[in-house]
């Protein structure tokens, strides 16, 4: 299944995966957003999560950073985020998802 | 080596409490510069709301660098709060400003626990640290929003429990947990805890279904009904547990109270630097004297006899400049004092729903610290007392043809060796036939006395003494006038009332500048030389040994106009030879204290000076009827006489009582004759 806009834009450097989110994500993109997600956690070592574009998303994409996170966690990848946007940082303060995230302000 | 950080703390708690006392005295001129525009959301001086953060923001510092967790947890939240104020984002409504005096309060408190080790009140810190941090939800940042939010009476704050399951259908039902967590933290402050335990793991969830589970607490002016509401929608597709935790009610006295139970007597004192500049000048030219004395003594001839005297004199100058600016070392500004009630009188009149404006002048008139520490207390009496006694309700005052606002007015100046503070309100007056009654009801005085409205006043500073119709938690806590009175004695002062129906009262408080200081009297007993202290005494007057009689059983009393007093000879008292047998060679000084009065007899007076009070206790031991002594200009000792002590003494030696009130001498002049 592919939309007309991938949810995520993932780039490879040398020794870093860098995974941008688009501006605009909700539950209909939940499901492309968790098998892009599922490549870089089999790939990669070191990941840098860029949500500075991030405008709108709901607790679907929310739940799906999260495991994300949690599993790259429990496989050992570095996580790190990236000027997150006002929104997503809002987001992850109401959800209460600061630690799961690793996004502590 | 390690640095001991304790030996900074004393400095940072005094630093903290004065940033504390400044804080308070800024948020209150704050809300009475609201209360003028006579607007609900007051607009704020960024002057005055710098001060107020730099106070917390050093606080927080300070408090970070000697590891004081607690405070600085505290004083973060003030901080942010007080930022946002600052930037515009939160508006300092009334409200608001009352919790950052509550605020205040904490950090005292928190403050002096650190300094102490003694606990505080921590859940009435909490409540109050949860009220800050939900401030900034409360108001929504739309100005068209913000009026009618701010005018809305706050209804009661509750502290909701939610535990949040949604189930794994529910983002099928096109409903996002997100908005629904959005909403609930629109309405308070919001403590949220996601539990993802339900989460499977990587490859086994499926992403359109809701594992994520969250535990809320909600707090704020919040009903059922409207946390119900934000989870109308998805009620059928979760599990849902709203409760109430019972939340203790704020008790801000209780804080404030264990604040000044705990806040032991500060052993330092902080000085300004330009005093200590001066006290350094001072010694300066006293060692330049002394070199230049030391110079004409090692080279002596009769030439140098002019130059000698002058540098004597140059020495004495030293010497007194030097005394000066040490006493002035020990000097405050009243506003230490008088900045206290502001706090006083703010959460009182609230209480009371009465309108009063308290107002200062001379308040930077300087007095001995000493005297400021122990001042406190009965000025806040004395304030306590106007305002619920004297101020009337704002209807009452209306009704009077008075200002709504009523008026309390605190006026200090120096006059002479004195300073005097005078604590007068506009209210009703002190009511003299209630005050009669009551004197008479707890037989103080006989129904039939007949005593001038001055002498019915006077009556307020008796023990167990009170004339509030319904025992109010605020004046009536079982400290009276007699107290107030006692402890300004106590400091070598009086205390005065006026009162004029209709009109107001007015105290009147005298105290010495100092209390190491004391304006004496010095009288000869014999060989010796004692010396009174000038404020008790009444006069002095030649003996008639007519009038001295010996009631049977009793020690010897001196009539004097009419009245009867314990005629106490101090050369008996001291086992001194008198200079002479011949009453009538001697003085009677007639002194007073406590409400009693006392003949001394004594050879002769020598005249009136200033001594400076040398504790007896350190050097030797506690001696009755003495209080301390001093060194005379001779370098002799001189005793000074413990009056209250000698009176007791007096009135036990005649088993006497005090005379009643009715019939004390209408006029005693205060001015002691000298001879």
């Amino acid at each position: 299944m592919v939309n007309s806009m991938d949810p995520v834009h993932i780039e490879q450097t040398a020794n870093t995966t860098h995974v941008a989110l688009e501006a605009t994500l909700g539950i209909q993109d939940a499901h492309v957003l968790h098998e892009k997600l599922g490549t870089v956690l089999t790939a990669a070592k070191t990941v840098v999560m860029d949500g500075s574009r991030v405008e709108r998303l709901d607790a679907a994409v929310m739940q799906v950073l999260a495991s994300f996170a949690r599993s790259a966690r429990e496989r050992g990848l570095a996580l790190s985020w990236r000027s997150p946007s006002p929104v997503l940082q809002q987001a992850v303060r109401v959800l209460g998802f600061e630690s799961i995230l690793g996004m502590t302000s | 080596m390690p640095i001991d950080m304790r030996q900074f703390h004393q400095t940072f708690f005094e630093e903290s409490l004065e940033g504390l006392a400044n804080m308070e005295t800024e948020l209150l001129r704050l809300e009475k510069a609201g209360a003028e525009n006579g607007q609900e959301t007051v607009t704020a001086d960024l002057e005055i709301l710098n001060t107020i953060f730099r106070a917390a923001h050093s606080i927080k510092g300070g408090s970070s660098t000697f590891g004081f967790e607690d405070v600085v947890a505290f004083a973060h939240v003030l901080e942010t709060r007080l930022d946002a104020i600052r930037d515009g984002r939160l508006r300092p409504t009334r409200k608001v400003i009352s919790l950052l005096l509550l605020s205040v309060d904490c950090l005292r408190s928190l403050i002096i626990s650190a300094r102490t080790g003694k606990e505080g009140d921590n859940s009435a810190i909490d409540d109050v640290r949860r009220q800050l941090e939900s401030l900034e939800s409360e108001q929504p940042s739309s100005p068209a929003s913000t009026v009618p939010v701010s005018k809305t009476p706050q209804g009661k704050i509750s502290h909701w429990q939610i535990m949040f399951r949604p189930h794994l259908h529910l983002f099928h039902t096109g409903n996002d947990p997100l908005r629904i967590l959005r909403e609930l933290n629109d309405l308070g402050e919001c403590h949220v805890q996601a539990d993802i335990s339900s989460l499977p793991g990587w490859d086994r969830m499926k992403p359109e279904e809701c594992y994520l589970a969250w535990k809320i607490e909600l707090i704020g002016p919040i009903s059922r009904e409207t946390v119900n509401e934000v989870f109308s929608w998805v009620a059928e597709d979760c599990s849902l547990e709203i409760k109430l935790k019972p939340m203790q009610s704020l008790a801000p006295r209780s804080i404030a109270e264990a604040v000044a139970s705990m806040d032991a007597q500060a052993g330092t004192l902080r000085v300004s630097v330009p005093k200590v500049d001066a006290l350094i000048n001072t010694v300066g030219e006293l060692v330049i004297t002394q070199t230049m004395l030391s110079l004409i003594a090692s080279n002596f001839s009769f030439d140098n006899l002019s130059r000698l005297f002058s540098g004597i004199t140059q020495l004495e100058r030293n010497t007194r400049e030097l005394q000066e600016s040490v006493m002035s070392i020990r000097m405050l500004p009243l506003s230490f004092a008088f900045n206290r009630l502001l706090r006083l009188v703010h959460d009182m009149s609230q209480r009371l729903g009465k309108k009063v404006e308290l107002v200062f002048h001379g308040e930077q008139t300087e007095i001995d610290k000493t005297v400021i520490d122990r001042l406190i207390d009965p000025l806040m009496h004395l304030a306590r007392n106007s305002l619920d006694h004297g101020i009337e309700l704002p209807a009452e005052r209306l009704a009077a043809g008075k200002p709504e606002t009523g008026r309390i007015e605190l006026k200090a100046y120096q006059k002479g060796g004195n300073v005097v503070i005078e604590v007068r309100d506009d209210g009703r007056g002190l009511s003299h036939e209630r005050i009669f009654a009551k004197a008479v009801e707890r037989g103080i005085v006989s129904s039939s006395s007949k005593l001038t409205p001055e002498e019915i006043a006077e009556l307020i500073f008796l023990p167990g003494f009170s004339t509030a119709e319904s025992v109010s938690d605020l004046s009536g806590r079982g400290v009276g006038m007699d107290v107030v009175r006692n402890n300004i004695c106590s400091l070598g002062g009086s205390v005065e009332v006026a009162s004029q129906a209709g009109r107001g009262t007015c105290f009147t408080v005298r105290l010495p500048l100092t209390l190491a200081i004391l304006d004496g009297l010095s009288i000869q007993v014999g060989e010796h030389t004692y010396i009174l202290p000038l404020v008790s005494i009444v006069e002095s007057v030649r003996i008639r040994p007519e009038q001295v009689s010996r009631p049977a059983g009793s020690s010897e009393m001196y009539g004097l106009r009419k009245e009867y007093m314990p005629f106490l000879r101090l050369n008996e008292l001291f086992h001194i030879e008198s200079r002479s047998t011949d009453l009538s060679q001697g003085l009677l000084v007639i002194v007073e204290a406590e409400g009693k009065k006392a003949g001394l007899y004594v050879d002769d007076l020598l005249g009136q000076q200033q001594v400076v009070i040398k504790n007896l206790a350190t050097h030797y031991r506690k001696v009755e009827a003495i209080s301390a002594a001093t060194i005379l200009g001779d370098g002799t000792v001189a005793m000074i006489l413990d009056v209250p002590g000698l009176i007791r003494l007096a009135h036990a030696g005649t088993g006497h009582a005090t005379p009643p009130v009715g019939d004390a001498p209408a006029s005693t002049t205060a001015t002691p004759t000298l001879n």
